[in-house]
């Protein structure tokens, strides 16, 4: 990983999806709820489901794995956003937000992962980007 | 055009901190902790500012630092090979530790 070419691809796919992320957000019309993060979030978790289910090769994983649903879904947006509703005593939008990013996140992650994972001899790589 | 070249920069630089990061740590399950909580305390500090900057170093390089696929990844992981209480420790430590670090850089910052 510290070969410096395969620090190009997760780049690379990190400057694609989060420049989704970016005009998502723009073209999104500004609510309470942050709905356009939570939106590319759990979009990123079932892309990344689907990668790790179907299982795909290193450079590809770190491609659009690593990089593009990394650079898609953003952690910091998150906690940050969470803690402005809570200072803005939005409690009950963050505490909704935070739930259906979380439970929404992981779910999106199985169900994609599940439905993409093919049975059999050549079965899936489970390691996850 | 100078914030789209400058956002792409960012993004892909902040995106590849994070694969040097993750895929260096032992395990990597840290490593996805250590750039998320570091990112949130990161984007908090910018909580005060506006404008380009903070689309470029917010947005751009610490959105791409932090990922949240890889966390629901990671935590998928943790509880198929530790069970469902060590997958519930995983989420709840790191969301404990992310929010933490949000409110001390808005803290900071404002």
């Amino acid at each position: 990983m510290q070969r410096p070419h395969l620090l190009a691809l997760v780049a690379l796919g990190g400057a694609i999806g989060a420049g989704i992320r970016w005009a998502v957000i723009e073209v999104a019309p500004s609510t309470p709820f942050p709905w356009p993060v939570l939106l590319v979030n759990l979009v990123g978790c079932a892309l990344l489901g689907a990668l790790v289910g179907h299982g795909v090769s290193y450079r590809a994983r770190l491609l659009f794995g690593t990089g593009l649903c990394g650079g898609l879904t953003t952690f910091s947006t998150f906690t940050v956003e969470v803690a402005r509703l809570l200072s803005d005593n939005r409690a009950g939008i963050a505490a909704s937000y935070l739930v259906a990013s979380v439970v929404g996140g992981l779910v999106c992650f199985d169900r994609a992962r599940g439905l993409t994972t093919r049975t059999g001899p050549d079965g899936p790589d489970r390691v996850a980007t | 055009m100078t914030t789209v070249v400058l956002f792409a920069l960012a993004a892909g630089t902040g995106a590849a901190v994070r694969g040097a990061v993750v895929h260096i740590w032992p395990g990597g399950h840290r490593g996805t902790l250590v750039v998320n909580v570091a990112g949130s305390l990161a984007l908090g500090l910018l909580a005060g500012w506006s404008g380009p900057t903070v689309t470029i170093l917010g947005s751009g390089a610490l959105g791409a630092l932090t990922t949240f696929s890889t966390f629901a990844a990671d935590a998928a992981d943790a509880a198929e090979e530790g069970g469902l209480v060590r997958g519930a420790v995983y989420v709840g430590a790191i969301l404990t530790l992310g929010m933490a670090a949000a409110f001390t850089g808005i803290a900071i910052s404002t």
